[in-house]
């Protein structure tokens, strides 16, 4: 197990690299590894400037957002103890779009309180399936019944409010149709601060996350404060997923599939899983973004999508092998 | 763990809504000794042991764990002298034994692990000794995906075990097992308490194995009272087996401990 662990991380590492500089040399302006490197380090160079300016915020966004919605998913299953808990479908990432989508509509002036009052959005949706779908506990079915609905509701408000405006915001329009390919620096630089506080909060929950996956009266027993626990993981998941939303706008299934494959590879010990997750959604999300922006080029394909298609399939297959996986 | 802590509920009245469950309970758990609550489905037995176990707090009257009040002890110390084993369990099918054997040590450890190479030392040997004296040293390794419902109990058992408790509650800890388990599990418990002093109190459903494995039993009746405490030969009657069972029951004799045919 601990080879395999060891693999897992070196592998991703690696691919990750690669990708990164893949994603960094190709576009409509394509070039070399070698003049990358010298535009970067050594001379300036127009065309690496530009790729600076215009491709590294959107390669960093991808890599901050996905690291963040893939654990966020990972606390958020390790909290609600159900494998299908996600933030998209839980309805935090519809809470928070549709706020973000309403800052960046009616009150452009106050962008910089997006994230904040994304975060908001993003407690009222958790906080609305939580308490709906608690009947002296929380069955996994309810949450994810419930889930749905309040995440209809958000991101058809979101997407209302959007039309309403005649869709003439570009900010408004990016968030809902999750497109990351006009981001500056500006947001690396919003989605950085909030997210590394969130990761690393997330690193240092990883035990107490451990023991969450014991029965509650178990944990208590430990001397585990299970519901202030409990809450302080989901108020890192929420913000997690929250920013990432705000920012690069509503990706399904990422922070459901990342976890689940991180799962397969490095087990189910958060010290590990939660670090492992962190490179695997940036993988993922980089690499659907690289993807949708080549796969039909000069045309874009927005990441949400290809996350979408390769998701959704995804999903179904979890759903049929939760009764043998988790014993439910 | 040769101070025995002393563990004394007084008092102690809980209702859910307006539905009385417990009335005014009072008794002391005898120190060093297995004793085991007894009575019928609904008398109260498992809203008595999360009071207990602080996962429920008492509307009136006190417990008291060494003359003070469980409510004013801090979880976490709590849990250092208090562990409990429940009746079901779930875990990660990739879980260790030996990494659940160290979440037994979680009490003494606080959230952060720079401890001193002495504490590191003293959990070593603690989850070691637990996973010795529970026959699991060899399964170490194993996940618990791997083992049978009996070792895994006897993994959670272990658990507590590690947790080196004054006191280990016990929730109807074989329902689930067969009864080879379920003797296997017993028969651990009296070890544990034989050798270690450790104070058990548990809840059984087979009244038999209750009698047999208990110093003490302690009978509630169906309105959450407690009927009579004391050793199984001297308190168990048809009388008080009707009170707590509403059925009527002959007693006969096993091994020189009462012995109830339940057919």
């Amino acid at each position: 197990m601990k080879a395999k662990i060891l693999l897992s991380f070196v592998a991703v590492g690696v691919l990750l690299i690669i990708l990164f500089l893949f994603a960094a040399g190709t576009g409509s302006l394509h070039i070399s590894l070698a003049r990358l490197m010298r535009g970067l380090f050594i001379e300036y160079d127009e065309v690496v400037a530009i790729i600076y300016d215009l491709r590294f915020p959107r390669i960093l966004v991808a890599l901050l957002g996905g690291g963040a919605m893939a654990v966020s998913g990972v606390l958020m299953q390790a909290v609600m103890k159900n494998p299908l808990a996600d933030p998209t479908i839980i309805g935090v990432s519809g809470g928070a779009s549709f706020t973000a989508v309403l800052i960046a509509a009616y009150f452009p002036a106050a962008y910089f309180l997006t994230p904040i009052c994304a975060f908001f959005g993003g407690v009222v949706a958790f906080g609305l399936v939580y308490s709906l779908s608690w009947q002296s506990g929380l069955s996994p079915l309810r949450i994810i019944l419930v889930g749905v609905a309040v995440s209809a509701v958000f991101s058809g408000l979101a997407q209302g409010f959007n039309a309403m405006t005649g869709s003439t915001y570009a900010g408004a329009a990016a968030i809902v149709n999750a497109n990351i390919s006009l981001k500056t620096w500006n947001d690396v630089h919003t989605l950085f601060g909030y997210v590394l506080f969130g990761l690393l909060a997330a690193v240092f929950t990883a035990d107490q996350c451990n023991l969450l996956q014991l029965e509650d009266k178990t944990a208590r027993s430990l001397g585990l404060h299970v519901n202030a626990v409990r809450l302080v993981v989901s108020l890192i998941a929420v913000l997690l997923a929250s920013i990432s939303t705000a920012v690069i706008g509503v990706v399904a299934f990422l922070g459901l599939v990342v976890p689940h494959i991180a799962r397969l590879l490095v087990g189910s010990n958060h010290r590990v899983l939660i670090p492992f997750a962190i490179l695997l959604g940036a993988f993922t999300l980089l690499f659907a973004d690289t993807l949708g922006r080549t796969i039909a080029a000069p045309y874009e394909v927005s990441a949400s999508i290809l996350m979408s298609v390769i998701g959704g399939p995804f999903f179904i297959i979890l759903l049929r092998r939760s009764g043998k996986v988790y014993g439910r | 763990m040769e101070d025995k802590a002393t563990f004394r509920v007084e008092g102690l009245s809980f209702a859910y809504a307006a539905n009385p469950v417990l009335r005014d309970l009072s008794f002391t758990i005898p120190q060093g000794k297995i004793s085991t609550l007894m009575g019928a489905n609904g008398c109260g037995k498992t809203t008595l042991f999360n009071l207990m176990t602080k996962n429920l707090r008492p509307q009136a009257g006190r417990i008291l764990l060494d003359g003070e009040d469980i409510t004013t002890i801090r979880l976490r110390a709590f849990s250092q002298r208090v562990a409990t084993l429940h009746q079901s369990n779930t875990a990660p099918p990739d879980l260790t034994v030996q990494r659940l054997v160290e979440y037994g040590r979680t009490p003494h450890r606080g959230l952060v692990h720079f401890a001193p190479e002495f504490a590191r030392e003293k959990d070593r040997s603690a989850v070691e000794q637990a996973l010795v004296m529970t026959g699991l040293s060899a399964l170490a390794g194993q996940s618990l995906g791997e083992l049978s419902g009996g070792q895994r109990q006897r993994a959670f058992l272990a658990m507590a075990i590690a947790q080196e408790p004054q006191i280990l509650f016990l929730d109807e800890p074989t329902t689930y097992l067969d009864v080879r388990y379920q003797i296997e599990i017993l028969r651990f418990i009296r070890v544990l308490n034989r050798e270690q002093g450790i104070t058990i109190l548990m809840v059984l459903h087979d009244i038999n194995q209750a009698l047999h494995y208990s110093d003490e039993i302690l009978a509630v009746s169906p309105q959450g009272q407690l009927l009579t405490q004391g050793e199984p030969q001297q308190v168990i009657t048809p009388e008080l087996l009707l009170e707590m069972y509403g059925i009527s029951l002959e007693i006969t004799e096993f091994r020189g401990k009462p012995f109830v045919p339940s057919v």
